[in-house]
Order: C-alpha cells, then sequence, then structure tokens
C-alpha cells in the first residue's frame, strides 16, 4: 500500500518528475486499472489502455493545474482511452460483442483472467448493453463509488446529467435481470 | 430485482502474478521507449518548444508528406519537356520526321510522278526506236573498231573471205 498522498506527488512534480510519476503510478494504478478493465473486460486491453493513460499523462503532466485533482484527471484520461478503445474493437469486430463471453472467446486471452459465478456474468452482461458513456458512468458510481462531484469533473458532465444517466442504467440493467 | 440484492459488487476479474507490483517499472520504460522514439525521429529545431511555427512534436501535413512525390512528378515532368524540345530541334532540317510537313511532301512528289506519266500519255512520247543493225547501214569503221577490241586475228578473216 502506499504511504505517500496526492500533495506528495505534487511537491515531487516541483522537483523530480521521474520520481513524482512513480508515485502517481503507484497511488493510482490499480483503481484506474479496474476502472478501465470493468469497461474493457480483458486484461490485455485493460493493460494496453492503462500504459496509454500514463503515456498521455506524462505527455500533458507540464499543462496539468495544480488546482484540480490528480486522479480526477487521470480519470478522465483513462476513461478516454477505454472509450476509445471499445470503439476500436467494436470496428474491428464483425459480430456484435455485447456479453462478457463473447468479448472472453474472440480475445487471445480467453477466460484465463475471468471467474466470474452465474450471477456475476449475468450482471456484466446487462452493464454491457449500456451505450458506452452510460456504462463508464455505472461503474464509476455502482463499483468505483465515486461521488457524483468526482465524477463530473473526471467527465466533464454536470451533476444533474450523470444521475439521470446512473438512474437509467440501473433501470435498465434491472430490467435485463428480471427478463431472463 | 435490485441491484445489490442479489448481484452484490464481486469482482470477476483477475490479473497475472506481480502485475500491480511491476506496474510501475514497466511503464516508466515503455515511456522511456516512447520517449526515445520521439527524440530520434525528431529534426532539430530553432524555435523553442510551443513557439508559433515551432515543429518538433508535430504530425506533418499531407503537403510535407506528398513532397517527395511532387518533386518527382515535377522533375519528369520538365525532363518531358525539355526531350520534346530537343527532338524538334534536331529534327528541323529532316521536314519528313517532322509531324505535319512528311505527308504533304510526300504527297507532292507522287503528285510530281503522276503528272509526268500523264503529260508523256497526252504527248505520245515513247521510247526512242533502235534502228536495226543492218550491213548497209553500219560504217566500216565501227566494224574494224568492233574487230580490234575483240582481238580477232585478221588473218582468220581474210582466209574466211
Amino acid at each position: 500500500m502506499s504511504q505517500f498522498t496526492e500533495d506528495d506527488i505534487r511537491k515531487a512534480l516541483a522537483s523530480d518528475t521521474d520520481k513524482a510519476f512513480r508515485m502517481i503510478i503507484d497511488l493510482y494504478g490499480r483503481k484506474l486499472y479496474w476502472h478501465i478493465r470493468r469497461l474493457v473486460i480483458t486484461h490485455y486491453d485493460a493493460d494496453d489502455a492503462l500504459q496509454n493513460t500514463f503515456l498521455n499523462a506524462w505527455k500533458k503532466i507540464g499543462s496539468f493545474r495544480s488546482e484540480s485533482s490528480l486522479l480526477t484527471w487521470l480519470w478522465s484520461i483513462a476513461t478516454n482511452e477505454a472509450l476509445n478503445l471499445i470503439r476500436k474493437r467494436g470496428r474491428e469486430n464483425t459480430v456484435s460483442l455485447d456479453d462478457v463471453e463473447g468479448i472472453l472467446s474472440s480475445s487471445a486471452e480467453g477466460s484465463t483472467w475471468f471467474d466470474g459465478d452465474a450471477a456475476t456474468v449475468k450482471l456484466q452482461n446487462a452493464i454491457l448493453k449500456l451505450p458506452d458513456k452510460q456504462r463508464a458512468v455505472f461503474n464509476m458510481k455502482y463499483f468505483e463509488e465515486m461521488s457524483y462531484e468526482e465524477m463530473s469533473a473526471a467527465t466533464g458532465t454536470s451533476v444533474g446529467a450523470l444521475k439521470a444517466s446512473y438512474h437509467h442504467a440501473v433501470k435498465k440493467i434491472e430490467q435485463f435481470l428480471d427478463g431472463d | 430485482m435490485k441491484l445489490n440484492e442479489e448481484t452484490g459488487k464481486e469482482n470477476p476479474f483477475r490479473v497475472p502474478d506481480d502485475y500491480f507490483s511491476t506496474l510501475s517499472d514497466r511503464t516508466m520504460a515503455a515511456i522511456r521507449e516512447t520517449e526515445n522514439l520521439r527524440n530520434d525521429g525528431d529534426q532539430p529545431s530553432e524555435l523553442p518548444a510551443g513557439e508559433p511555427g515551432d515543429k518538433g512534436h508535430r504530425k506533418p501535413g499531407i503537403v510535407a508528406s506528398l513532397k517527395p512525390f511532387l518533386a518527382l512528378a515535377a522533375a519528369i515532368l520538365g525532363f518531358a519537356i525539355l526531350a520534346a524540345a530537343l527532338v524538334r530541334l534536331i529534327n528541323v532540317d529532316r521536314p519528313g520526321l517532322l509531324p505535319g510537313t512528311g505527308n504533304s511532301l510526300y504527297a507532292d512528289l507522287a503528285a510530281e510522278e503522276i503528272d509526268t506519266y500523264i503529260i508523256e500519255d497526252e504527248l505520245n512520247i515513247t521510247e526512242t526506236v533502235i534502228p536495226e543493225m543492218t550491213e548497209e547501214n553500219i560504217a566500216s569503221e565501227a566494224i574494224i573498231d568492233y574487230l580490234m577490241t575483240e582481238d580477232i586475228d585478221l588473218n582468220e578473216i581474210y582466209e574466211l573471205l
């Protein structure tokens, strides 16, 4: 577990960028990985998107405004990378990938890094039926338990719109789960 | 079915062993590699980064990427124009090879030949008739000259006579 805070990273950024960036990865790498992984499903895609997230963050670290939260800034980069990868995969695949088994079977890793039970698979399939951005909103609120204010800062969407989006997502998922 | 009641928040996803413990090393190595690639591909710029006109980290535009092909096309066009001019210069004294003049010249020559035949026909010009060689119209000197050139022995002639 990391022993430092975001304030320590801000201080390190002023003197040693390499050290500060390692601290960023150690502090937020795990959190960002799981956010991406729930969106893209496979480990290899999640690893790709996470590497790209940190590469982009490294390039833009000079333009990062110190008054905003480092985590929400990284969150917005990670969300964009994940959604871009989903769109790319959608173009590459001729079959619709809106269930976990389909995505895993079409990937090289198969189900190596997935071992959910029937109820979990069913929930993941229901989440995959949501539009991409609504899926990101649902995951942030339901699994990562972010506040609407944090989500607003990460997505650039108003708190009201995020609340409405999450409410609709929950309704759709419950309908899907009741349907089978 | 209500969320949370039956579904829970269990994470069904797994990661390879040591994935997170090696994440910062792998990520920093990837960043260094990307930085090196970018530095290798960069052209030296005299302008400071971020200034207008600084192309240090920009992707080349369409015109810039097509520049070599445009230069090649211009060179080929220039060579073709020079070659055409050279051919015209060399063949200026050879009307038959020059387009547009050769055909008319041959036509003129053919017309002249035809005209000659027509005139000959109209004037009833025939070949000169060579008079038949007879003993009466052959001069004695001519006979003697013939015999001299053919190296015939006069004694043989006398004997025959």
